[in-house]
């Protein structure tokens, strides 16, 4: 094929990414854009008239964080969970998010469907694959009706060691599937989980399997005819694009691409990530991670992640700060960075150091001086580079790739503070990667 | 490797960069469930603690530096104890200890882990008794040993996979910290002073939210009806146990550190703050338990009971006199306890199940369910896997086990089996018998019960302390947890519904 388009579908930004290899020199055309204000349908129009195609085939290849982003935001469709009976309630178990401290208030991990929407069926597999109780059919019939009255269009079916043993999972599958419904089972899943991680992706995908399809029929509906349309999936190209198979897409993608080279920190607009020997991993400070009152006389960074809505502080809308709206105040943002740079106010400056100031201010003790708000964004900016160097301390590389629209940005900083390290940049985008150019 | 020194205008901050450097090098461990301590080998400074269980906040520095006491341990040795007075609380929780070689001095890092529990009338039937032994040197565990151990009949049956799991977590925790010492100047020893300061500091501000004062509190052990007396007293920078008066035991206790580090687990639980936990903080309580009483017990007593029994107590006393302090933290009861069924087969192959109780609502927040009272982080055990001796039939929460309130209890757990070959049942359900009441009008929560369902159909429900009952294949035993108790009159219209 001459023609070949990478996308990225992220929370809040997507991205193109296309290549023409027929004309005498290679031609690419790349473009970034917030999502509230171009649709995914309009951006791909937009670059296969720019690409200028005609009737040439060619291949679309999507990568997208929605998935997880549709958990991690609770943004989807609650489905109905089908789990053997007697274990209804151990669906919900997730390990407790703690943090080490005593306390009375830990709780567990969100779990995307009610209680009244999880269905304990007759049936038991033992841990060694024998049936020990057949699938009691007739209760899948009984529960249609209710499913239907409680208008529950997707079901998540994780039966106990069904891993080993998938024909009750797929029995009760094809029985939904049949009337209508839209079904994810745990046996389908790709990769090697334990019980309740298997449980939860199931549930996870099933629940975001809406938002998925939503972004993919807005592809399909200006895809030209004879194009083809692929996914990355933790395993590499897949032609189904499902929920459950896409999760992880963007990391694979993006481990592709920086296969060859020591370590590298994507510094992405919505993640920053590390890759090295072919794994992934989330650096130890994210973009849209809200600072707040720490433990300590001074802000830290908290688990919670803002996102972009309503975007960090600079964007001139929110209230909660983030590590972006640090380095905006020292001047780190300066460069054009495509999709962003024209969403942020410079007004917002004064209204960030405005929140440095309060936060300092209730940090310090009583009857002292507040701190100046441009010493804290000093050590909230401290902090953030000595957090990456014991990231870079710890990976022991002595070559290091920065990639992702803010890597001009974060490089400068580490650059100075490992002078020792050889940086090199890469231009690559997410949707270069997907596309595999 | 370039040192450049970053600057820093708060100290404040540089400690909250220490802190995340400790937590960053742990993660791994901590991800898997284990409890950790950062020790400094030098003075034995706590630098960092991470509890999964009250005991955990003393005894676990101790058996970090007991364990470097006798072996003097370096980069790449190991060593393993669970002995109670080198340091450990229960001998079904292994501790293992490694060092990282920092250019000024030895960090040591303490793992523990926990296998299945085990009931007997004594400490020497719970299990394995191991002091500080090396068993690792140049980070190659020695097989003959844990071989040797893992041959021993009260050893648990994967002891050693799991002791292998945690040498790998701990070796890379290890080179971790000692990356992060060369490529960090801030990480060092000289600034892990000021940071043990400025965690003194944040534990003080933190401190001062809770009202001045002192409260005497007495309460009973199940079972034994001996007597617990504490008085608390909490001053600006102080937190002081006296527990003068309390009975000699000969029955049941736990040990001055176990004791110890619940107290300070219940205030900092109630407490609510995300402190640091350094020595420092750590050097703010003063306990004071007469010798020889069931609160700083020397007799070889069950540790499963001590446990059961009187740790939850001493929670829910140093929670009672911090409410007549203060009448705004008081909460409803929880158990605080497990409750514990042991299978024992022909074969000498044992199954423990294990159920976690709700916990107890507050004002203006419900209890969680299955949840533990005194471990916030206590998973759904996932080793339940059938064997040729029993199936599982059922396993979740207990619901409606939890006090009916304007907030609820947490539900306790449940979890089931049936037999497929005959076996005894031990049982011991402790605390967990106790009805756990409500407060301020909510309801007490169920009590923790067994049902047995025998293969004919019949029930019988066993609510003592403990018990030993004969089961026959396709028997279900069905174990529950006891609920939280609730806070808050539940509304006329609310309560008939």
């Amino acid at each position: 094929m001459a023609f070949k388009i990478g996308i990225w579908m992220g929370d809040s930004f997507a991205e193109i990414f296309a290549e023409n290899s027929a004309s005498a020199g290679k031609s690419q055309l790349s473009s970034r854009w917030f999502h509230p204000k171009k649709s995914l349908s309009e951006g791909l129009r937009e670059t296969l008239l720019n690409l200028e195609a005609g009737d040439s085939p060619g291949t679309v290849i999507a990568a997208t964080s929605r998935a997880e982003m549709s958990v991690a935001r609770k943004q989807g469709t609650e489905p109905a969970v089908l789990v053997t009976a007697g274990f209804e309630t151990w669906a919900r178990f997730g390990p407790g998010s703690s943090n080490g401290i005593p306390s009375m208030r830990t709780q567990r991990e969100w779990f995307p469907t009610p209680p009244d929407k999880i269905f304990g069926i007759e049936e038991r597999i033992r841990a060694d694959g024998s049936v020990e109780k057949p699938l009691a059919e007739s209760e899948l019939e009984f529960l249609v009706a209710k499913l239907e009255l409680s208008k529950v269009k997707e079901i998540a079916i994780a039966f106990l060691h069904a891993n080993r043993f998938p024909q009750h999972e797929q029995k009760a599958a094809e029985f939904f599937r049949a009337r209508g419904f839209k079904v994810v089972c745990s046996s389908e899943l790709e990769g090697d989980f334990d019980d309740i991680t298997r449980v939860r992706r199931t549930v996870e995908s099933a629940f975001a399997e809406a938002l998925v399809q939503e972004d993919l029929a807005a592809i399909r509906a200006v895809l030209p005819e004879g194009w083809s349309l692929e996914f990355w999936t933790p395993k590499g190209l897949s032609s189904t694009g499902t929920a459950a198979l896409v999760r992880g897409g963007v990391d694979a993608a993006l481990s592709k691409a920086f296969s060859k080279h020591e370590l590298t920190y994507f510094f992405g607009l919505e993640e920053f990530l590390g890759f090295k020997g072919g794994a992934s991993y989330l650096l130890p400070v994210q973009p849209t991670c809200q600072i707040g009152a720490s433990q300590w006389a001074f802000p830290s960074w908290t688990a919670v992640d803002r996102g972009y809505e309503p975007g960090p502080m600079l964007f001139g809308k929110s209230h909660q700060l983030t590590i972006l709206d640090v380095l905006f105040v020292r001047d780190r943002l300066s460069g054009d960075i495509e999709g962003f740079s024209d969403r942020v106010q410079a007004k917002s400056s004064a209204r960030i150091l405005e929140a440095l100031f309060t936060l300092g201010k209730n940090l310090a003790e009583p009857g002292r001086r507040a701190a100046d708000a441009k010493d804290i964004a000093h050590d909230l900016e401290s902090a953030f580079v000595e957090r990456l160097a014991m990231d870079l301390a710890i990976q022991n590389a002595r070559t290091v790739r920065l990639a992702g629209p803010l890597a001009q940005a974060v490089g400068a900083l580490l650059e100075k503070r490992r002078s020792d390290l050889k940086f090199t940049y890469d231009p690559m985008t997410i949707a270069q990667a997907a596309a595999g150019v | 490797m370039a040192r450049r020194t970053q600057d820093w205008n708060f100290s404040s901050a540089r400690s909250a960069f220490i802190q995340s450097a400790f937590d960053h090098a742990l993660r791994e461990l901590t991800d898997e469930g284990f409890a950790c301590a950062i020790v400094q080998a030098l003075d034995s400074s706590v630098l960092h603690l991470y509890p999964t269980a009250p005991p955990d906040l003393a005894t676990l520095p101790q058996a970090a530096n007991t364990c470097h006491h006798f072996l003097k341990l370096k980069s790449g040795d190991l060593a393993l104890v669970n002995d109670p007075s080198s340091g450990s609380f229960s001998l079904s929780t292994f501790t293992c200890v490694t060092a990282a070689s920092l250019p000024d001095g030895e960090l040591l890092i303490a793992a523990r882990f926990e296998t299945p529990r085990r009931l007997g009338a004594k400490v020497d039937e719970e299990g394995v008794r191991v002091p500080p032994m090396p068993i690792a040197s140049k980070r190659v565990l020695n097989k003959d040993i844990l071989t040797a151990m893992s041959m021993h009949p009260a050893a648990p049956q994967d002891l050693v996979s799991k002791i292998e799991n945690a040498a790998r977590l701990l070796f890379e925790a290890a080179h971790r910290l000692e990356l992060i010492a060369r490529g960090t100047p801030s990480f060092n020893a000289n600034h892990f002073k000021s940071y043990l300061d400025d965690s003194s500091s944040a534990f003080e501000s933190a401190l001062s939210r809770l009202p001045l004062g002192s409260a005497v509190v007495t309460g009973r052990v199940l079972g034994s009806n001996e007597q617990i007396k504490l008085t608390l007293e909490l001053s600006e920078k102080h937190v002081q146990f006296d527990f003068k008066g309390t009975e000699v035991s000969t029955k049941v206790g736990i040990s001055e550190l176990t004791t110890l580090g619940t107290c300070i687990w219940s205030v900092l639980a109630l407490l609510g703050e995300d402190v640091p936990l350094t020595s420092s903080v750590l050097g703010h309580f003063q306990v004071s338990a007469p010798t020889n009483t069931l609160l700083a017990s020397r007799a070889q007593l069950s540790l499963e009971r001590g446990l059961s029994l009187v740790v939850p107590l001493l929670g829910e006393l140093v929670h009672s006199a911090l409410a007549k302090i203060n009448p705004k933290l008081k909460r409803a009861g929880t158990a605080g306890a497990d409750a514990l069924a042991q299978l024992e087969f022909a074969n000498g192959r044992v199954a423990m199940l294990s159920a976690a109780p709700g916990t107890a609502a507050i004002a203006g927040e419900s209890g969680q369910d299955a949840h533990g009272a005194w471990n916030p982080q206590l998973p759904p055990s996932l080793e339940k896997t059938d064997s040729s001796q029993l199936i599982w039939t059922a396993y979740g929460v207990r619901t409606g086990s939890g006090g009916k309130g304007v907030k609820r209890g947490g539900d306790g757990e449940l979890i089931a089996c049936r037999l497929l070959e005959p076996a005894k049942l031990r049982y011991f359900l402790g605390r967990s018998t106790a009805r756990p009441e409500g407060a301020s009008g909510g309801r007490a929560g169920s009590p923790g019960e067994i049902e047995i369902v025998r293969a004919s159909g019949t029930k019988e429900s066993l609510t003592d302390l403990e018990g030993l009952v004969d089961l026959l294949p396709g028997d279900e035993v069905r174990l529950h947890a006891a609920g939280g108790g609730a806070w808050g009159e539940l509304p006329e219209a609310d309560k008939a519904e």
